[in-house]
């Protein structure tokens, strides 16, 4: 697998906005426990799609990117690729 | 004479199927609703494939002859090898609990590639056979339908991440939040441990913070959030993106401040001289040489050096116990890289795992898990008597209960280790000496051998129960 910690290094810069956002829509209410709270978690993945979405299209991007710069030093792109 | 089969009393809350046992085999019978999955599933080649890759717990299906003459009904029945031994995940190490959950992960990106998915996201579906965590619920795979979310997502949060996340963040232990919360930790109750610092990361932000905030919402207006989440398409492509952006998370997670616990260093710092260590190896090594237990316990397992000696001198299989994170970490290391058949698990043997979950059965305790055929409880005795004031007598009879052999070491109240322990404490412990020990332990065992094991005074006592 392509991994690359780059990617989501620059995806934490909308992290502070996003918290800003969270913070002053920020409202507390009462739980209750009679629904399965699976609901709220599904109607997270369609942001959670869209945000890991993108960070793996930023990565393939970054990938090829340096791909393109390391051309001519392909044994350092391999060493990335095992770095699991 | 062969007995009836037992419905296994864990298995109940999935209706695709029901886990039997009869005669220590175990058998799976496919019900009506699991049937089209599963043969889909199999005649796709997914399971050979996934078994191939020793992911998945293999499955025979037994003829209807023999289901019948086992006395299980369903229109498939499925014979499992038996697994040596069952452990949860609020007993995993860190690192196992790692492991787990990126097969999970690993798991659902082979089975969408081949159309297929799985219908929950459970610890208690892996096992760790050896070294290896293998998934051991092949009902769970099931076909894919364009569009549908990840049903196991939640789970997979609550099982495995956030238990992650609260050790590899704030360096809380999960364990003892997890056994008694069996589902698992959830975002809601996870996020208000979290930092400031903790929350400006986006992954963080939007599968706990963000998470915790839906759940509550869906709570307050449960009718909006049931139809606006019965909506929800998610492309395979998205699917994907957000298990692998998981992967790649819960890949780079370690245990936070990750360093030396008490234990970490007791292979060169405990009380014993190198020659003192390598021979107490040696007759570790002797002892499984002689008895070949198919399945050991190790009480106090530390980092596994003991264990090892034994896997590699006759014993078949090891189950290791110990109450030190740090320990239990490089125990886990060890046998990962050595490939050895040694599940190390976290267990405080004054209040082991009890039995629990629905009807107290669900998940056994300890005590419900037993199937040793050998023990070794070394330099453990001192703690339970004198860490845990439990009387010297009840700690023996216990002990030899778990297996019908072993070996025990006795330290005794000169040991530095103890004097320690009883530095700060009144010495109450008149009856705590070698001979009270021995005179226990012929009450409930004969002793068949003995060897002092150190300078210091610890004997190595070997039993054999009549």
């Amino acid at each position: 697998m392509i991994r690359s910690n780059r990617a989501p290094r620059a995806s934490r810069l909308f992290a502070p906005l996003l918290a800003a956002l969270l913070i002053i829509s920020m409202d507390v209410r009462p739980a209750h426990a009679y629904l399965d709270p699976g609901t709220g978690s599904i109607l997270l993945q369609s942001t959670l799609a869209l945000i890991a979405g993108t960070a793996v299209t930023l990565k393939l991007y970054w990938s090829k990117l340096k791909g393109l710069i390391w051309r001519r030093r392909p044994e350092q792109e391999h060493r990335a690729d095992r770095d699991e | 004479m062969s007995e009836a089969p037992a419905l296994d009393p864990g298995s109940f809350r999935d209706p695709k199927g029901r886990v039997f046992s009869r005669n220590g085999e175990i058998f799976r019978a496919v019900g009506p609703l699991g049937l089209e999955g599963y043969t889909r599933a199999r005649d796709s080649g997914l399971l050979t494939e996934l078994e191939a890759r020793g992911w998945l717990v293999p499955s025979r299906e037994i003829d209807g002859g023999s289901a019948r003459a086992a006395g299980l009904d369903g229109r498939i029945v499925l014979q499992h090898p038996r697994l040596p031994f069952i452990a949860y995940p609020y007993e995993w190490p860190f690192p196992a609990l790692k492991d787990a959950a990126l097969l999970q992960l690993d798991l659902i990106l082979a089975c969408l590639d081949r159309g297929f998915s799985l219908t929950d996201a459970s610890a208690y579906n892996i096992q760790f056979n050896g070294h290896r965590p293998q998934f051991i619920d092949v009902l769970s795979i099931q076909p894919y339908v364009e569009g549908e979310p990840w049903f196991g997502y939640r789970q997979f949060c609550e099982q495995f991440l956030n238990p992650l996340l609260l050790t590899a963040l704030r360096g809380i232990p999960y364990h003892a939040w997890y056994r008694g919360s069996l589902e698992g930790i959830p975002a809601i109750d996870l996020a208000p441990v979290l930092r400031l610092r903790d929350r400006l990361s986006l992954r963080l932000l939007s599968h706990v913070v963000l998470q915790a905030r839906l759940q509550r919402q869906s709570f307050a207006d449960p009718s909006r959030a049931g139809a606006s989440a019965r909506k929800v398409r998610l492309t395979q492509g998205g699917y994907k993106a957000i298990v692998m952006q998981l992967r790649d998370w819960i890949a780079d997670l370690q245990p936070a401040g990750s360093s030396k616990t008490a234990w970490v260093d007791y292979a060169r710092s405990n009380t014993y001289s190198g020659a003192e260590y390598a021979e107490k190896r040696t007759a570790i090594a002797a002892f499984c040489a002689k008895v070949r237990p198919r399945m050991l316990w190790d009480i106090g397992c530390n980092s596994g050096d003991f264990a090892a000696a034994a896997l590699q001198s006759g014993a078949g299989f090891c189950v290791g116990f110990d109450a030190d994170h740090g320990a239990l970490e490089q125990a886990y290391a060890r046998a990962k890289s050595g490939a050895l058949a040694f599940v190390p698990l976290y267990q405080d043997m004054a209040n082991p795992s009890p039995s629990q979950g629905w009807n107290e059965r669900e998940r056994p305790g300890v005590g419900g898990r037993k199937g040793a055929d050998a023990l070794l409880a070394l330099a453990i005795i001192h703690h339970l008597a004198i860490g845990r004031n439990v009387p010297l007598p009840d700690v023996v009879r216990w002990l030899v209960s778990l297996a019908p052999q072993g070996v025990i070491e006795f330290v005794p109240k000169s040991d530095p280790t103890v004097q320690i322990m009883l530095a700060l404490r009144q010495d109450v412990f008149d009856s705590y000496n070698e001979q009270a020990f021995v005179e226990a332990l012929q009450g409930e065992a004969s002793v068949v051998a003995s060897r002092t094991s150190s300078a210091t005074g610890r004997t190595l006592f070997t039993y054999e129960r009549a």
